[in-house]
């Protein structure tokens, strides 16, 4: 071992004699409590599945969020902006296919054992592969939420509509395929209907119907623990196949803006860094634009900058902040700026000094996130958060 | 449907079973564990939650687990994974906001933040290799096995991140010593 060895492992000694008191463990109890909890989740999910199974319209979904019943057809909450129920899916098959396709009522078990190609996840989702687990995984990967069945390609055939999962850690994203078998019999996918991706949050379950549509029971967020459930706004979707594509042809195409909630909007400017100054870093800003587009007044506004390690904030731009702050956390660097209340329509530009260390970035990607909070400075949603981030470029 | 069997949600395991309890293995390395990641990722409270999660996945598969080489590199992996989801960085400004909020504490020392800034400044899988072997005791097979790369690699990750480690420190120090 080498002095510098020594050096560090005296130093690391150290570090961990000083933060070994500070730990406090919540303790093996509190994981059986967890574990239990998700076990309670899980086995409700599972009751659901079998019921569906049962049943026949997939109910999965519906019964852990405890969903109202779906409404009849054409009884939406939200007059249909787009067009008008197609006449096609419930037009006659077509004669030529229907005396030869092969049946495509697939069983679960089946779907399950088939090496199936997976229908593209949206954005940044790390699942992956041809196999899809029977029930929802602890950790990572695919899974079979719900299958119904309905001639969604009118061949006189009935065809698998399935409700998929992707869970990585704690995010979940969901989308409907449907499954066909070919001429030889084997398990094909037809089309992917859609998936839970902004703006739609979440897809609770699904409804396949005699006529050949898919009715998609949809929401504008994920339902949490953290948030009541009335804030999550449900809509029934309907999908029909074109014949190349599945479009949705009834039921709302979008969300009505939620009384309750800000839509908090944001966006930054690129920081080109000057050069290197004789106190040793590198001094830059970026235009940081807010605005609330309603309809909600936001009673506090933070704003994010993920700028890189030891980046930090200088000049009088922030003062307009109500408190600022920095993470010590090298692993998703933020500076952080409070800022008071924005009503309805109100726009703020900030222009923001930041500082980097040396002569090199660690990062050139950053991002500012901008979040309401309450008058208690907790988190509430947004009307539309997939413009609550801005990616800009640093140089 | 996979429903598991739940292991032993209410109890130790039986006396005399020959297994590791989860609650001797759970007070025996959760708190070095949250050394070892509070070093990498610089945040006391963060690190305790996601130990505290990998030993929640580690219990609802204890029985398979128990029966690893060794259920510590499990979990310590499972944590260590958790920490750099990028999926999972989508929820940091929330805790950030909260934390803002959290009752101050007496400040670490001097000694303290001078480490987890001068680890901050590694590129990430230089401190990643230095802090499980100065903090974790790991040898470079074992780090190799955990980051899926060949022996090699760490090695040269050690050596530039232990460099790298000691002139910041040193830095540090002697700047100190000039105020």
């Amino acid at each position: 071992m080498n002095s510098e060895d020594t050096f560090l492992d005296t130093q690391f000694a150290a570090y961990r004699n000083e933060l070994l008191p500070d730990v406090t463990p919540v303790g093996p109890d509190a994981v059986r409590t967890t574990v239990r909890r998700r076990r309670r989740i899980t086995v409700t999910v599972g009751a659901a599945i079998a019921l569906a199974l049962i049943a026949g319209p997939a109910v999965g979904y519906s019964a852990l969020n405890r969903a109202p019943a779906p409404p009849e057809p054409g009884t939406s909450t939200e007059p249909t902006q787009g067009s008008p129920p197609s006449s096609s899916p419930s037009a006659a098959p077509p004669g030529s296919a229907t005396a030869t396709a092969p049946n495509g009522r697939i069983s679960r078990r089946d779907l399950l054992a088939a090496r199936l190609p997976m229908p593209p996840w949206s954005g940044d989702v790390p699942c992956y592969g041809e196999w899809f687990a029977d029930a929802k995984p602890a950790q990572e990967g695919n899974w079979l939420e719900s299958v119904d069945y309905a001639d969604v390609d009118r061949d006189g055939a009935e065809d698998a509509v399935a409700m998929i999962g992707c869970k990585f850690n704690t995010v979940i994203q969901t989308q409907v395929a449907v499954f066909k078998r070919n001429q030889s019999g084997n398990i094909v996918l037809l089309g992917q209907v859609l998936t839970s991706w902004p703006p739609l949050g979440w897809i609770f379950q699904i409804d396949a119907q005699p006529d050949g549509s898919i009715r998609i029971d949809v929401g504008d967020r994920e339902p949490t623990d953290e948030q009541v459930a009335s804030v999550v706004v449900r809509q029934w979707r309907t999908y029909g196949w074109t014949g190349t594509r599945f479009q949705q042809t009834a039921g709302p195409t979008s969300f009505p803006p939620n009384p309750t909630l800000a839509d908090l909007r944001v966006t930054a400017t690129d920081i080109t860094y000057a050069a290197l100054a004789d106190d040793g870093s590198r001094h830059g800003t970026t235009t940081v634009t807010i605005r609330n587009a309603g309809p909600a007044a936001a009673q506090y506004v933070w704003l994010s900058l993920e700028l890189g390690k030891n980046v930090r904030h200088e000049g009088d731009g922030w003062s307009g902040c109500v408190e600022v702050s920095s993470s010590p956390d090298p692993s998703n660097p933020n500076l952080g700026c409070l800022l008071g209340p924005m009503r309805a329509g109100e726009t703020k530009t900030l222009v923001l000094g930041v500082a980097s260390p040396g002569a090199v970035l660690t990062q050139y990607s950053a991002r500012a996130v901008v979040m309401c909070l309450d008058k208690q400075r907790d988190p509430v949603p947004d009307a539309k958060p997939s413009d609550n981030e801005a990616h800009f470029e640093q140089r | 449907m996979q429903l598991s069997t739940p292991s032993r949600l209410d109890g130790p395991s039986p006396p005399g079973s020959g297994r590791i309890d989860f609650d001797e293995f759970y007070q025996a390395h959760f708190r070095a564990m949250t050394v070892q990641l509070c070093a990498y990722i610089g945040d006391l409270g963060h690190a305790q939650d996601l130990v505290q999660e990998a030993f929640c996945r580690a219990f609802s598969r204890w029985e398979k687990i128990v029966k690893y080489d060794d259920p510590v590199a499990w979990v310590r992996k499972v944590a260590w994974n958790l920490a750099t989801s990028r999926w999972r960085r989508a929820r940091t400004a929330e805790r950030f906001v909260r934390r803002q909020r959290e009752e101050h504490v007496p400040g670490p020392s001097p000694d303290r933040v001078a480490m987890e800034t001068a680890l901050a400044l590694l590129p990430t899988n230089h401190r990643r290799a230095v802090v499980l072997h100065h903090l974790a005791d790991l040898p470079v097979s074992e780090i190799a096995r955990q980051e899926g790369v060949a022996e090699g690699t760490v090695k040269s990750w050690l050596h530039r991140g232990r460099t790298a480690l000691a002139a910041h420190l040193t830095e540090g120090k002697e700047g100190k010593g000039h105020e």
